[in-house]
């Protein structure tokens, strides 16, 4: 049997370049292994051969046009098996740009493409149903363990020897369901765990809950008398008629309206077309979800300085958790952009 | 409380001049079924279908099913609040039709709320694997209201969950006329000795085993006929569902049968006085849209299992809407006062990106699984349609070929425990 490829994509830091004064760095190559591949060579063992080494400046990696493109020229040249990429740790420039190599390896060579991530990674939530993301912990002292997963992972994904639950193979779940008859009902499978959970016999549940992020409250505006303000909500406010097609659950986008000339929203102009509430209150008067009115009234007294020209509104209805941080992250850009302070969000 | 169950197990079912069971075959009298729904001014007509397994027939716009059960002996009768006086059962004797259910099959009426009402019941097929009752003999009762109930086709539903007081009134109605129908039948049982007797009772334990409680979080519209409102939660027996005390379809997730057969309960006494001590039952649910709601339902569920001395607390819980986060609380509530906790829930995931919880407390530690809520299922064309012209939820013809969410089949999702779907996460 030949000798499995392997090319392994690095950042500037762990290829030994420099730290963040060398994140511009352009993409490069080297034969062979380069400083962590060391390990992962090992954890590879004898049939899969690190041929080479790719890295590149994570601020390159994620500003530049076709940067990602780029590195994977560099990749396919060596007509690799197997990309392993990373791991990039809690690093998100880093664990992004692994993620997207990683895809598209898959993608457009065909080729077996696995990463490492410690699930903060911002670069997890875009790509863990994308691509197998070893758990990793947050900085390289986890480098051997890391290495020995992502070894593991990619040369079963390469045989094709069908992979085991996230707990047992220690990757981030991939969101992917596989729905079967069990032998037994759920009553029984329920007591057996239950008997076993009481005694402190090991048990495994058949469904491991997500851990999500915290978010932390902001602090308080500081000097509310001069900050912008913007209305922001997840009520599925929109112009009467939605001409956007804004979805009243499983949203896809959030939109802006122009509200800047206005002192309230009409119910003869706007509607909530959110589907997880009653919405009947609300299109009798919208306000009272978006409350343009009341925001009139304290930016005249002098509460604040001013509000923003645009309502930003989408529906939060059913949304997945990626999707609403997405949403936030954009949102947040433009409020930024505009000079906003502080933000009052509403939702049903 | 010591309660016998009788069964006569159903083989046969067919129409006849006299109900009666005999030989393992029950027969139907049409006439007096008919008699019995439409002594009641809200209908306007009855059908009755008897629908067997693996039939080419596809039954829509299906609601409730119910077992045929009598009470021969002992306190009080069965479906109480309902059919007898709504005083505490459990004990004596109950005769039961084993592989019968009594349908209730009704389209939706001006001012109902409709949403997740669709519910297809195929008895043969892809889809019989998802259903229940596409492995039992059923008595279908197909409804048309009376039309002076509902002059305005276009009323709007107000409150969400029941919808205006008419549509809630009617299907009340229907409710009772199955279980009018349910206890009817069994009724003819009243002087036969059932093929297998099986007793239910909580004996003391050796005090070496650990005490369990079910913590039930039931999504029921009925118990002892009054409509479920439990914001302190309620103690009952185990027996108490046995005998039809607990009563409502609720979309997919739900069926008095499955009451009246509790798997979960089932199980807890199977495994009585020889792994556990199961000590009884708490009923949880309330209309919680506020924060505080949700802290003293979940906090009085866990606190009625704690004076119950519970070690262990098997959870049927709610998910997919905002009842979850109370699911989830009382879990943790549990947890917090020592209370080991296993959870029978379902997943509502829709795609890779959705972890299925609407809500997860790290507690939650020890799931079983029960399927998924969106998992496509595609139902083959169909010979013979029940319960009307159209889908609750679609334009396509009930006829033809349909690609269905699980939640679309009749109660797939049922967290009652009898289910053997399950779902992995990889």
């Amino acid at each position: 049997m030949s000798t499995i490829r392997v090319v392994h994509y690095l950042n500037q830091f762990f290829s030994g370049i420099g730290a963040e004064e060398h994140a511009g760095l352009g993409p490069a190559k080297k034969l062979g292994v380069v400083g962590p591949g060391i390990a992962l060579q090992q954890a590879l063992g004898e049939g899969a051969q690190i041929v080479a080494t790719v890295y590149c400046g994570d601020n390159y990696a994620n500003e530049q046009a076709n940067a990602i493109d780029a590195i994977l020229a560099l990749v396919s040249e060596e007509r690799p098996d197997i990309l392993i990429a990373g791991p990039a740790f809690a690093s998100g420039r880093y664990g992004l740009a692994c993620g997207e190599l990683c895809v598209r390896a898959q993608d457009r060579l065909g080729i077996v493409a696995v990463t490492g991530m410690h699930p903060d990674n911002p670069g997890v939530d875009l790509y863990r149903t994308k691509v197998h993301i070893a758990r990793t912990r947050e900085s390289a002292a986890g480098m051997s363990d890391a290495m020995k997963v992502m070894a593991q992972l990619a040369l079963k994904l390469y045989a094709r020897v069908p992979l085991g639950t996230p707990q047992e193979e220690r990757y981030i779940p991939t969101g992917r369901r596989v729905h079967f008859v069990a032998e037994q009902s759920a009553a029984l499978r329920a007591v057996d765990m239950l008997v076993k959970k009481m005694s402190g016999q090991p048990y495994a549940t058949e469904w491991p809950v997500p851990s999500y992020s915290q978010v932390e409250p902001a602090p308080p505006v500081q000097d509310l008398a001069h900050a912008k303000i913007a209305l922001v909500t997840t009520g599925g406010v929109v112009p009467r008629g939605n001409p956007d097609r804004l979805e009243s659950a499983y949203a896809s986008k959030w939109l802006k309206y122009p509200i800047g000339e206005l002192n309230d929203l009409k119910p003869s102009d706007w509607q909530s077309i959110h589907g997880g509430f009653d919405t009947t209150n609300v299109n009798e008067d919208p306000n009272r979800m978006a409350p343009l009115d009341a925001l009139r009234e304290l930016e005249r007294e002098g509460a604040f300085q001013d509000l923003a020209d645009e309502l930003y509104t989408t529906t939060g209805n059913t949304a997945a958790i990626p999707t609403a941080r997405r949403f936030a992250q954009e949102m947040l850009q433009e409020l930024r952009a505009n000079d906003v302070q502080g933000v009052i969000l509403t939702s049903a | 409380m010591r309660l016998e169950v009788g069964t006569f197990q159903i083989r046969a079912i067919e129409f006849g001049a006299r109900t009666g069971v005999a030989g393992g075959t029950l027969v139907v009298d049409k006439d007096e079924v008919r008699r019995l729904v439409l002594g009641d001014s809200h209908f306007a007509d009855v059908q009755v279908h008897l629908v067997r397994p693996g039939e080419n027939v596809r039954i829509i716009n299906a609601k409730d099913a119910v077992e045929p059960r009598w009470k021969v002996s002992g306190p009080g009768g069965v479906f109480p609040g309902f059919v007898s006086a709504p005083t505490t059962v459990g004990e004596g004797r109950t005769h039961r039709l084993g592989g019968v259910a009594v349908l209730e099959v009704a389209e939706p009426v001006p001012g109902e709320q409709t949403h997740f009402r669709e519910q297809i019941l195929d008895m043969s097929g892809p889809g019989a694997e998802f259903s229940p009752f596409a492995q039992t003999l059923n008595v279908a009762l197909e409804f048309t209201p009376n039309p002076s109930l509902f002059p305005s086709a276009s009323v709007g539903a107000k409150d969400v969950l029941g919808g205006t007081h008419e549509a809630e009134d009617y299907n009340r109605a229907t409710t009772l006329a199955c279980l009018k129908v349910a206890a009817y039948l069994a009724r003819a049982t009243a002087e036969q000795t059932p093929d297998h007797v099986e007793t239910f009772e909580l004996t003391p334990c050796a005090p070496v085993l650990p005490r369990v409680a079910c913590l039930y979080h039931t999504q029921a519209n009925y118990l002892y006929g009054m409509k479920i409102a439990l914001p302190f939660g309620t103690l009952v027996h185990p027996n108490e569902l046995f005998d039809g005390a607990l009563v409502g379809w609720r979309q997919a997730y739900r069926s008095t049968y499955w009451d009246q057969n509790n798997q979960a309960m089932r199980e807890l006494y199977q495994a009585h006085g020889k792994s556990v001590n199961f000590v009884g039952c708490v009923l949880f649910y309330d209309l919680t849209p506020e924060r505080e709601q949700k802290e003293r339902v979940s906090s009085a569920a866990a606190k009625l299992a704690r004076l119950l001395g519970a070690q262990g607390a098997l959870l049927l819980g709610i998910n997919g809407s905002n009842y979850a986060i109370d699911t989830m609380l009382a879990i943790q509530e549990c947890e917090k006062l020592g209370i080991k906790t296993t959870l029978i829930y379902l997943d509502v995931g829709y795609g890779p990106d959705d972890p299925g919880f609407v809500h997860a407390a790290p507690e939650a530690d020890a799931i079983v699984c029960i399927g998924s809520r969106d998992r496509k299922i595609t139902l083959p064309p169909t010979a013979k349609v029940i319960g009307g012209q159209r889908l609750a939820s679609s334009a396509a013809d009930p006829r033809g070929e349909l690609t269905v969410n699980q939640r679309d089949i009749h109660t797939a999702c049922s967290t009652q425990g009898f289910t053997r779907q399950t779902t992995r996460f990889f």
